[in-house]
Order: structure tokens, then C-alpha cells, then sequence
């Protein structure tokens, strides 16, 4: 499976996403770092935690759409090149194949969520020291809270994005994959704004979410090994 | 000679339709399969059967003396194969191709992949993407990536396709040299008669998803008659001269200005002097062998395409 996943990642040369990840990464940093000046109406933030509620929110989308990029890439465009049907050819179980691309689309979703909110948090708290838009100092509780939460929130993004594979497969298109993507990311992470953060919705409610997430994306591979390739 | 690959009453029905229908083929083990239809013809999804990509709706397939089930995946490690037409990573180069398909294949030989660019003749290519490859040049590397791991089964679909004649000349010995030298049985498929005529031990001739016929190359080659083409200025004229004045009865109108006589024991100078004296003009007169073509659009036209 190691294995598998290593010649996916030579295929697909990774290293232009993970420069698109840092790219999308650093775009959220700015914004969020200019919003602050943003003086037109009430302030705009007003602790950390409203900061880590919004970093959360827009990096969840970014790689929930970060993850159905690469779904597209790594899957959907196989079957529309027809070069599926020679990695099929290969003497491999055909679900054990998907699965490794699956599991580096995972992967790769999951670190970078987790570094991405690092680096957007860590920039902004630099840039801070010297705005002062956020007066106080940030309490090891605090920190430590939100850690726990960056870490089960890469969880859920990451098994979520997977489901737009589903749709992706049904006509092997790329839009859809995508598409999909936009819809589930917006429409989770508005409720979950609205919520707050409770710990309710830390364990129960994301965790729900990424079985299914989970689920959906095995219905998409269910019956690869009896599917006709055309 | 054992079989190495036997379809029974094979059949695939895509939605309603039904594209192969109670397909029986024998491969037998080192022999240069020639797979000859029309387009649309089946050749395409029956390969597709064998390789397991498409699933038969009935009949079965056993190779190497071991029935094809969706589960069957250390079977298709010892095939190599070109289906429709050879795809690739594009934006790898032609090597990294040939890498990944060693890896995936579980096979570790690196001096292999040279030798493989070497036997399809390309070489100078290590710096270019696939995607700036001709159509010949993929399909040479189409065959390179089929023969790199030395499989007992060779399934090449259309190989030729996009090759010049030079290429094809090659192709043709590769593909005899493989059979000959390294016992590899091959299932090749083409529409292009004459091909198959030069490299095929064995062909299978397959029309509207049926197998018209298997039949190995020396029986055509038997079947062969030898006959004279006239091209004249009235064939019918011509006709009824040489029926009237030379007591022929074996020949047969093409056309208007063609005639063909199966009797080649009559001299042509005879023939040639009655044309003429009767005002029958005369454009070309030659022996000629009736070819694979012929026997190939016999076949075709047997069934309903005769009209």
C-alpha cells in the first residue's frame, strides 16, 4: 500500500500542489491580517478565539476544495485519459489501487490543513506584536484548546472532502468533482459558524461528518472490481 | 500445441445490445494470433474481456489453462497489452512510463527497459515528455511497455496503427522474432489485411461481434487460386468470346471492364489474338493470386452484406 502510494505521488509530481497549498495558504494569512484594518464597521475581531474561528472556517473550505482538486486529479482524469484502464491492467486489486490514491489525497488534505492553520495563525500572531489589533497575551490553555481542535477539525475536513469523489465518479467528471467540493464546504462550515464552539460540536457532530464522509467515498470504489471499463 | 487461451460461447451485451455474441477462439501457445474485422466489428471488447477490464455477460475465458474470474489479477501479470490505443502518463517522459509500469508489475530488471527501447527502435527520446510524441512513436512505446516484463501473452490491439511502412516492416519482424525466439504468443488485432496475411499463424475473422472463422494461415494459403485479370474495354463482349471461341467456362465478370479467368492453363496470346481480332480492345492482361483480401471480403460478404 506504501508502495502504491509512493508511485501515485511519482506519477502526479506533488510538488506543484504542495506550492499551491502554500499559495493558498499565505492568500488566507493576507486577508485575514488585512481584514484587521478593516475599520468601517465594529471590530472586525475581537480575540483570538474569534481569529481561530475564522481561520477554521476558510481553510476548511480552501482544502475541502484543495482535496476534490486532487480527487480530480488523481482519479477522475486517469479515467478520462483512458489511462485507467492501464494502471487496471496491473496485476493489483483494483480497489487497493484507488484506495492509495485516496490515501494520499488524504494525507496531503490533512497535513496541509493542520500546517496551513499553523503558519496562518503563526504569521498573523507575529504580525500582531506589532499591529496590536488584539491586545492580551494568548493563555497555554487557549493554545493548547485550539491545538485539539485544528488536529480533529484536519480529521473531519479531510474525511469529508472525500465524499465529492462520489460525485466525481458517477460521469467521471472533473466539474462535478469540484463543484460538489464548494457545495459541501460552504454548507458545513456555515452551520458551524453559526454553532460556535462548543464541545459538543468538536466531537460529535464533525465526527459524524466524516464517516460519512468516509462511507460516501467507499460507495464511489464499492464496485470498481466488476465495473466495466470503457 | 497446448491452448493458451480458449473463449467459450463468449458474449457481452452493452445495454441491449448485444457486441459478442458466442465468441469460441483457441490461441494455441507461440503462435501469432491475427485478429481481422472490420471497425466496430468486436475485436476491441473481446481484448477488453481477456484483459479483464470489461466483464462478459456470458461464456467464459480461460487462460493459461485458468478460468478468468474479476478476481483473477495475478493472471494479468503475465500479459502485456495495448488496448484501443496506447495511453500514457503525458506529461512523464518515456523512461518514467516505463518505470512506473516495471513497479507496478513487481518487476526489477532496469537493464530490461533499455532493452525494450532498443527491440522497438527508440532511442534518444529520454528528454521528452510522451505528449510530444507522434502516433508512431507512442505506439512503439505502446510496445515497448507490452514486451518490457517478457510475458507469455502479448494482447496488441491495432499495434500498427499511425506506423509508416518502414515501421511496420519492423514491427512485423519484432513481433516474429518474439514469437519465434521467445516463444511468447501473441493475439494481434487489425483491420489491415495484408499485415496479418505476412505475420499471422493463425486467423480469427470476426464480423458483427462473430467469430466468422478460425482458421490457421496455411489453409488460406492452400485456398489461394490463381487466376487471369483482363481489363478490356467490354467485358461481356470478351465474355461470350472466350465462352464462344475457346470453349471457357471458368471465369467470371467483375465489372464492366474486368474479367477474371480461374482457367490458367490457357495460353494468354490465345486469349489476346480472339480479343483483339474481334475488336475488343485490350488495357492490361496479368496473372494474378487471389489473396487473403479476397478470401477476407468472401467471408464478410457471405452473410447479409451481399446484396
Amino acid at each position: 500500500m506504501l508502495n502504491l502510494m509512493k508511485l501515485e505521488l511519482k506519477k502526479n509530481k506533488i510538488r506543484g500542489n504542495i506550492v499551491g497549498g502554500f499559495i493558498a495558504t499565505f492568500l488566507i494569512m493576507f486577508f485575514v491580517i488585512v481584514l484587521n484594518y478593516d475599520t468601517t464597521e465594529e471590530i472586525p475581531f475581537s480575540d483570538y478565539n474569534a481569529i481561530f474561528a475564522f481561520i477554521n472556517t476558510f481553510t476548511s473550505i480552501t482544502f475541502t476544495i484543495f482535496a476534490s482538486v486532487l480527487l480530480a486529479k488523481y482519479i477522475i482524469d486517469e479515467y478520462k485519459s483512458g489511462s485507467i484502464t492501464v494502471l487496471f491492467m496491473y496485476p493489483l486489486e483494483r480497489k487497493k489501487l484507488l484506495l492509495a490514491k485516496i490515501a494520499v489525497v488524504f494525507l496531503f488534505t490533512f497535513l496541509f490543513g493542520i500546517i496551513s492553520r499553523v503558519v496562518i495563525f503563526t504569521g498573523f500572531y507575529w504580525y500582531n506584536q506589532y499591529a496590536h489589533f488584539i491586545p492580551g497575551t494568548l493563555g497555554t490553555e487557549l493554545l493548547l484548546q485550539q491545538g485539539v481542535g485544528v488536529l480533529v477539525n484536519s480529521v473531519m475536513v479531510s474525511c469529508i472532502s472525500l465524499a465529492s469523489l462520489y460525485f466525481g465518479m458517477r460521469k467521471h467528471s472533473v466539474p462535478a468533482t469540484i463543484v460538489s467540493a464548494i457545495i459541501i464546504g460552504v454548507i458545513l462550515n456555515s452551520t458551524s459558524g453559526t454553532n460556535g464552539f462548543t464541545l459538543n460540536s468538536i466531537i460529535i457532530i464533525p465526527a459524524t461528518f466524516a464517516v460519512i464522509g468516509i462511507l460516501v467515498a467507499y460507495l464511489a470504489i464499492r464496485n470498481v472490481e466488476v465495473k466495466d471499463v470503457t | 500445441m497446448s491452448s493458451i487461451l480458449r473463449t467459450t460461447q463468449l458474449t457481452k451485451v452493452f445495454q441491449g445490445r448485444e457486441v459478442v455474441s458466442n465468441v469460441n477462439m483457441n490461441i494455441k501457445q507461440g503462435e501469432i494470433y491475427g485478429f481481422l474485422g472490420p471497425n466496430g466489428a468486436g475485436k476491441t471488447t473481446i481484448m477488453k474481456m481477456i484483459t479483464n477490464l470489461v466483464k462478459p455477460t456470458g461464456g467464459e475465458i480461460e487462460i493459461f489453462g485458468e478460468k478468468l474470474t474479476p478476481k483473477s489479477y495475478h493472471l494479468l501479470g503475465r500479459m502485456g497489452t495495448i488496448i484501443e490505443v496506447p495511453v500514457f502518463y503525458d506529461r512523464l517522459k518515456a523512461r518514467e512510463n516505463l518505470e512506473l509500469h516495471c513497479e507496478y508489475m513487481g518487476y526489477y530488471n532496469k537493464k530490461s527497459i533499455d532493452d525494450a527501447l532498443e527491440l522497438v527502435n527508440l532511442t534518444n527520446i529520454d528528454n521528452k515528455p510522451v505528449k510530444d510524441f507522434s502516433l508512431g512513436m507512442k505506439q512503439r512505446l505502446g510496445i515497448a511497455r507490452a514486451i518490457i516484463t517478457k510475458p507469455e501473452l502479448l494482447i496488441l490491439d491495432e499495434p500498427i496503427n499511425g506506423l509508416d511502412p518502414v515501421g511496420i516492416k519492423e514491427i512485423r519482424d519484432l513481433f516474429k522474432m518474439l514469437s519465434k525466439e521467445y516463444g511468447i504468443t501473441l493475439l494481434v488485432s487489425s483491420h489491415i489485411l495484408g499485415e496479418m496475411e505476412q505475420m499471422a499463424d493463425t486467423i480469427g475473422v470476426i464480423n458483427h461481434g462473430r467469430l466468422i472463422e478460425e482458421v490457421p494461415m496455411d489453409r488460406v494459403r492452400e485456398r489461394n487460386t490463381e487466376y487471369i485479370e483482363l481489363i478490356v474495354s467490354d467485358s461481356k463482349k470478351a465474355a461470350f468470346l472466350l465462352s464462344d471461341q475457346l470453349n471457357l467456362t471458368n471465369f467470371k465478370v467483375i465489372d464492366e471492364h474486368t474479367l477474371r479467368v480461374y482457367d490458367t492453363r490457357t495460353a494468354q496470346n490465345e486469349m489476346t489474338k480472339v480479343l483483339v481480332v474481334n475488336d475488343v480492345m485490350i488495357e492490361s492482361i496479368h496473372k494474378k493470386n487471389s489473396s487473403l483480401e479476397d478470401y477476407f471480403l468472401s467471408l464478410l460478404n457471405g452473410g447479409e452484406l451481399s446484396a
